[in-house]
């Protein structure tokens, strides 16, 4: 009997020492709580597969949209430690808990590293009863006639949603907002239809409708503008508005992964973000590269914090004493 | 013309090695995915991503789309054979397929649901081909009202489905339409019905229930009941394939299937599923015997397999001229295209066309490559059904455990089935229509949501819908479908007492 | 004279007390107004309905004349019994045994459940599902399978 165990051990331990110290020896999931061909999914998977390739082992991305990404970063937290669970990530993670929908934030998770930010975009039909060419008329007519401007949304929680929130609390008018479930195709697809006459989605999910002219592009919610050729539009903070918001993106995963892990992890991350190639990437989707790693970005998400949360107080959304 | 010289030169590309191997993998790959419970064409379509990445954006869209088209060819094998959904658009291809399975005529359903599948999938291309930037623009002018008013015209449409038993009829679509608000609702992230339970924040998946109402209650009521040996006779070529009537009947239902399943397809939400059932309650309105539904009708079985096969191109319609993907597996194409900075939206025309027409150029191969490739398989599958229960059973229960697993990683949605299994053991006894059900959980979400965003726009005055065409139209089409069918004098009154008499699921 | 309390009945009668939580558990959630709905309101709505059919239902059959199928004998019992436990067996020992293991145990066990003759096809099969699981979903498509505590997890 004794010998079975022996035997059994003998096995069981090498395999259990060799599995953490040649990492990753199996595939690796990612959670990304967003949907597919979202801007975030999109921006997250050649990075994905960059590291993929430096580790030798397959990153399969498993999304799971909800809950203004929620539910994804629910189950990123639940996971082992183990390195083979690992997550996207985005500004929602600041506002979720400020907003009541989880109790997680930045400060749950193991981070890996920093990428690309994003800001979102105000755009107008062109097949509505109202039609604005710019933002100040829009401004103009939802203050004349408040809760007659219908604003088609992302999902509730979901980072455009909170974008939507801070634009109508930083400009003072009354707007009916309509959330449309998902990240931005649905608001988009709303507003090009003329069933709402202004919309706040990602630029990359209404370029393909700005350039057919289908939307109007009135004006960018990010501190700098959106690059060429959309470098025309304003940003609402040159209109005199304080209104600006954006979204960061990384990869984090559950607490307590082991140190040599999170360094292969970060490091892979390092270097597929550097990628020139990646870089070329990121602008073209009308993101601003930027590579934050793992250390700074509590720190930085911390100041963001502070800034969120006034916006969001100021948009009547924040629901935590914190 | 334009097109067509522009659809010579996609020929012409998509004859490529690779493009042609891309189609005939995903296909193949499609195809076996289709056939495994459990497992559908999204997840895999997510898997092989990755892989499409070095070759360019055609050739992954062209194995992708392979994936989810070779799905909905395969999934209707097992719901022939075991009354197993392959995956979700497959249900409604159970109520009739597994009844000719068990009528011995396995074969020629197999046989059929192939060809349907392949016309639907030309006709579908030729849709696509030619009206796709129309549609494009019609899908857009849906806005929450026309949604709304489908949703009505939908219920009201499929109300057929349950005439024998309106009651619980009306209490399987409340439980369905209730299932479906379980969780977070993305209208405003408000968690229902959860009680705290993370599991549930996620929602109660369709397909662990559909297996578990067809699949495991089948298995259940097969176990239940004396085995008793057929009487073993040589399987006769002649029984591998439809016969005259057989062909004669599925014509038309083939034809308008696919009309109907390319124009659902346009639609965001589960299409391939609706597609099957408004084919499938579409023949039974159309049928001179309704009653046969439920017992083996080739109508009931072909319709909805070329349905959702053309739902599938209609599908494409949406994210090709729009970019707006609304079924989960064209968001993993469009994800796919974006990868390599192709944005499909009104200006891919301009930007890449040769994307657009190469990948119809190879649809149009692949189409014909998969009916080459299921219709000697008939003969292989058919065979399967003949294996003993003692054995085909076990073996089928845990690839559906299995099966049911692998899509989310949860043991959970193993529950659910296994729940949904003995409740719906039950429920054919005690002649619960099951569709009301599922019809109500496919169609619950986009209802509410559709409801509480038209009332948002509306501020609450719905009497709005009526300066909206299209949804005062979609209105009155629920409203004739509702007359007609409470006064079928149009079809006289041997037609009503049919109806009376005639048995339904 | 037949008793009118089977199955069937209870299953309505739980739907009928159903109907009534879901809309109980609706109000609490909030209805917002009509330009505004809330969270509440459809389910509360779906609530009431089925309460309202699960009534009727009830009522309807407590009226007529019982109509029963015959129940089920005791080997149709047993059967979907033993069925039933297995797929149980399956979920729950799943993480404790691993996925091979509790596989080879639930194939042969429903094979004899169904009166397979002998020990060695049920164990041929088995062990075949067995294998084409651990292939084709394990080794070709990286589905996470439990192993079992004593394979590490």
């Amino acid at each position: 009997m004794k010998r079975w165990a022996m035997a059994v051990l003998g096995v069981c331990l090498p395999a259990m020492a060799h599995a953490a110290s040649s990492y990753p020896v199996k595939p690796i999931n990612c959670i990304v709580a967003v949907e597919a061909g979202a801007d975030g999914d999109v921006l997250v998977r050649p990075i994905l597969q960059r590291v993929s390739k430096m580790l030798g082992q397959p990153i399969v991305v498993v999304n799971k949209p909800g809950g203004g990404s929620s539910i994804g970063y629910r189950e990123i937290h639940a996971a082992r430690p183990d390195g083979y669970t690992i997550g996207w990530g985005s500004a929602t993670i600041i506002t979720n808990k400020l907003q009541g929908v989880s109790p997680l934030d930045y400060h749950d998770f193991t981070h890996l590293g920093g990428y690309a930010t994003f800001f979102p975009i105000v755009i107008a039909a062109t097949k509505s009863k109202p039609q604005f060419n710019t933002i100040q008329e829009v401004i103009a007519y939802a203050k004349a006639n408040p809760g007659k401007l219908n604003m088609s949304t992302a999902g509730v929680g979901q980072s455009w949603w909170v974008a939507a929130m801070a634009f109508i609390g930083g400009t003072g008018i009354n707007a009916n907002s309509i959330p449309q479930p998902g990240a931005g195709a649905m608001t988009v697809a709303q507003v090009a239809g003329g069933h709402a006459e202004v919309g706040v989605a990602a630029l990359g999910s209404a370029k393909s409708m700005v350039d057919s002219g289908q939307v109007k592009f009135l004006a960018t919610l990010g501190d700098g503008r959106a690059p060429a050729p959309y470098d025309k539009y304003p940003t609402m903070k040159e209109l005199g508005y304080d209104v600006s918001w954006e979204s960061t993106n990384f990869i984090m995963g559950p607490q307590n992964m082991p140190k040599e892990v999170v360094a292969i992890l970060a490091g892979a991350i390092e270097k597929a973000t550097k990628d020139p190639e990646y870089v070329k990437f990121a602008i073209e989707r009308n993101t601003r590269w930027e590579y934050i790693p793992p250390g700074d970005i509590v720190p930085s998400f911390d100041k963001r914090r502070a800034v969120v949360r006034d916006i969001m107080s100021k948009a009547g959304i924040l629901k935590e004493a914190k | 013309m334009e097109g067509l010289h522009l659809l010579l030169n996609g020929f012409a590309s998509s004859f490529t090695a690779v493009n042609l191997l891309a189609c005939f993998i995903g296909a193949l790959i499609g195809t076996l995915v289709g056939v495994l419970p459990g497992l559908g064409p999204t997840a895999t379509m997510a898997l092989i991503l990755p892989f499409t990445l070095p070759y360019g954006p055609t050739t992954g869209l062209i194995m992708m789309t392979g994936v989810w088209y070779g799905a909905m060819y395969g999934g209707s094998t097992t719901s022939i054979l075991v009354n197993i959904p392959g995956e979700a658009a497959s249900v409604v291809t159970c109520f009739d397929g597994y009844q000719m399975c068990r009528k011995g005529r396995a074969g020629p359903a197999l046989a059929l649901v192939a060809s349907g599948s392949f016309i639907a999938g030309t006709i579908g291309l030729l849709g696509l081909q030619f009206f796709a930037p129309l549609l494009g623009n019609a899908a857009l002018s849906f806005g929450p009202p026309e949604f709304l008013c489908f949703m009505i015209f939908a219920f009201v449409l499929l109300s057929n489905l349950s005439s024998e038993a309106p009651l619980k009829g009306a209490l399987m679509i409340t439980l369905g339409l209730f299932l479906s608000t379980v969780g977070i609702n993305p209208m405003d992230s408000y968690p229902r019905f959860t009680f705290g339970s993370e599991k549930l924040m996620l929602g109660i998946d369709f397909l662990p229930i559909a297996m578990g109402l067809f699949g495991i209650a089948e298995i259940l009521s097969i176990a239940v009941e004396k085995y008793v040996k057929p009487v073993v006779h040589q399987v006769r070529l002649r029984d591998l394939y439809p016969n005259g009537d057989e062909v004669r009947r599925s014509v038309k239902p083939m034809l308008r299937g696919s009309v109907l399943g390319f124009f659902v397809g346009l639609l965001p939400g589960p299409c391939t599923v609706i597609s099957t059932f408004a084919a499938y309650s579409l023949e039974k309105r159309l049928s001179r015997h309704p009653e046969q539904f439920g017992h083996g009708a080739v109508e009931g079985v072909v319709a909805p397999e070329s349905a959702n096969n053309s739902a599938v191109m209609g599908s494409m319609v949406p994210l090709l001229t729009l970019g707006i993907p609304f079924a989960a597996p064209s968001a993993i194409m469009l994800a796919g295209l974006r990868m390599h900075n192709v944005e499909p939206g009104p200006m891919l025309f301009t930007t890449n066309p040769d994307v657009f027409w190469t990948f119809i150029a190879a649809m149009y191969v692949g189409n014909l490559m998969l009916l080459v490739l299921n219709l000697p398989l008939v003969g292989l599958f058919a065979r399967v059904a003949l294996i003993r229960p003692q054995i085909l059973l076990p073996v089928i229960s845990v690839l559906c455990l299995v099966g049911v697993y692998s899509v989310r990683n949860a043991m959970f949605d193993v529950w659910v089935m296994v729940i949904a299994g003995i409740l719906g053991f039950f429920l054919r006894r005690w002649k619960y229509p099951v569709s009301p059900f599922i019809i109500g959980l496919v169609l619950g979400p986009t209802t509410e949501n559709s409801l509480r965003q038209t009332l948002l726009m509306f501020q609450g005055d719905v009497a709005g819908i009526g300066d909206r065409p299209l949804a005062v139209a979609l209105l009155a089409l629920a409203v004739a479908f509702l007359v007609f069918r409470h006064w079928p004098w149009a079809r006289g009154k041997g037609y009503a007492l049919k109806m009376e008499e005639g048995k339904s699921l | 004279m037949e008793r009118r309390l089977t199955l069937e009945t209870l299953f309505e009668a739980v739907l009928t007390v159903l109907g009534a939580a879901i809309a109980a558990v609706s109000w609490s959630y909030g209805f917002g107004t009509l330009a505004r709905p809330g969270p509440g309101l459809y389910p509360f709505c779906i609530g009431v309905a089925t309460a309202l059919f699960g009534a009727v239902a009830l009522a309807s059959r407590l009226r007529e004349p019982a109509r029963r199928e015959p129940p089920l004998d005791p080997v149709a019992r047993r059967r979907l019994a033993l069925l039933s436990g297995i797929f149980v067996f399956w979920i729950v020992a799943m993480p404790v045994l691993g996925y091979v293991v509790v596989t080879l145990i639930a194939v042969y066990a429903s094979a004899k459940t169904l009166e397979l003759e002998g020990h060695v096809k049920p164990l041929a099969v088995a062990g075949g599902t067995a294998l084409f699981i651990y292939v084709l979903f394990d080794h070709w498509l990286y589905i996470d399978l439990p192993r079992g505590m004593l394979a590490g997890g």
